[in-house]
């Protein structure tokens, strides 16, 4: 009886929390070298979204990660679902 | 011009395609983002199609951009490629002395639109763009 109970529970608990772990983006303004090569990106493409950041400000857009360099549309497409802009 | 050039999928974009009085549509409505010698820029491109059966001398469009919470972040409106001059104040003459330097736009047939917005000028994010076609003369 016990055990059925906290499987349930269990069960309950990763529902409610599966949502928003899912609905999390990574703020591509915020992010560090290592959580953007967690999402997807080359070192180097990493480093180039931090130095298009401090060069050119935050970015205003996903899509302008298209305006840095070396950044390509398969990087792109690989990350864009994931990341954010908005605070 | 070293040019880094993103095309945008602008599937929402397209959604905003706008009628004025059914003499001309816009098409193929796109935005990229642009690094021209570090100088970032957005761009809005589409076609201009004149619908009706006269010719068309000029059509004005609307861009705006807003936030996630729909809060308007920026404007800005244009002409046609073919219209261009008539927003360009250094070219001297009245607005009718310069709409007699258009090229009209046949019927049936495709004029460009292009509008680039510095992003120093929209300053904060955005995730929805409007593009509004406002005036055809």
């Amino acid at each position: 009886m016990r055990g059925r109970r906290y499987i349930l529970a269990t069960c309950l608990l990763l529902l409610v929390s599966w949502p928003a772990t899912a609905a999390e983006k990574l703020n591509l303004n915020a992010a560090t070298k290592e959580q953007l090569v967690a999402v997807g990106l080359s070192e180097s493409q990493a480093l180039q979204v931090i130095g298009h950041r401090e060069k050119s400000g935050p970015l205003l857009q996903v899509e302008e990660l298209l305006a840095v360099p070396q950044m390509n549309k398969a990087a792109f497409e690989k990350i864009h679902e994931h990341v954010t802009v908005d605070e | 011009m070293t040019r880094l050039v993103g095309a945008l999928s602008a599937v929402l974009l397209l959604a905003s395609v706008a009628h004025a009085g059914e003499r001309a549509v816009l098409e193929n409505v796109k935005t990229e983002w642009q690094n021209a010698y570090g100088a970032i820029i957005y761009t809005v491109l589409a076609d201009v199609k004149n619908v009706s059966d006269a010719p068309i001398q000029c059509a004005k469009i609307k861009v705006e951009l807003f936030d996630k919470d729909g809060k308007l972040v920026a404007e800005r409106s244009g002409y046609n490629v073919g219209a261009e001059v008539l927003e360009q104040d250094e070219v001297p003459g009245s607005v009718d002395e310069k709409l007699q330097r258009v090229k009209p736009i046949a019927p049936g047939h495709t004029d460009l639109f292009r509008l680039s917005l510095d992003k120093t000028d929209i300053g904060k994010p955005f995730r929805k763009v409007n593009v509004v076609l406002v005036e055809v003369k």
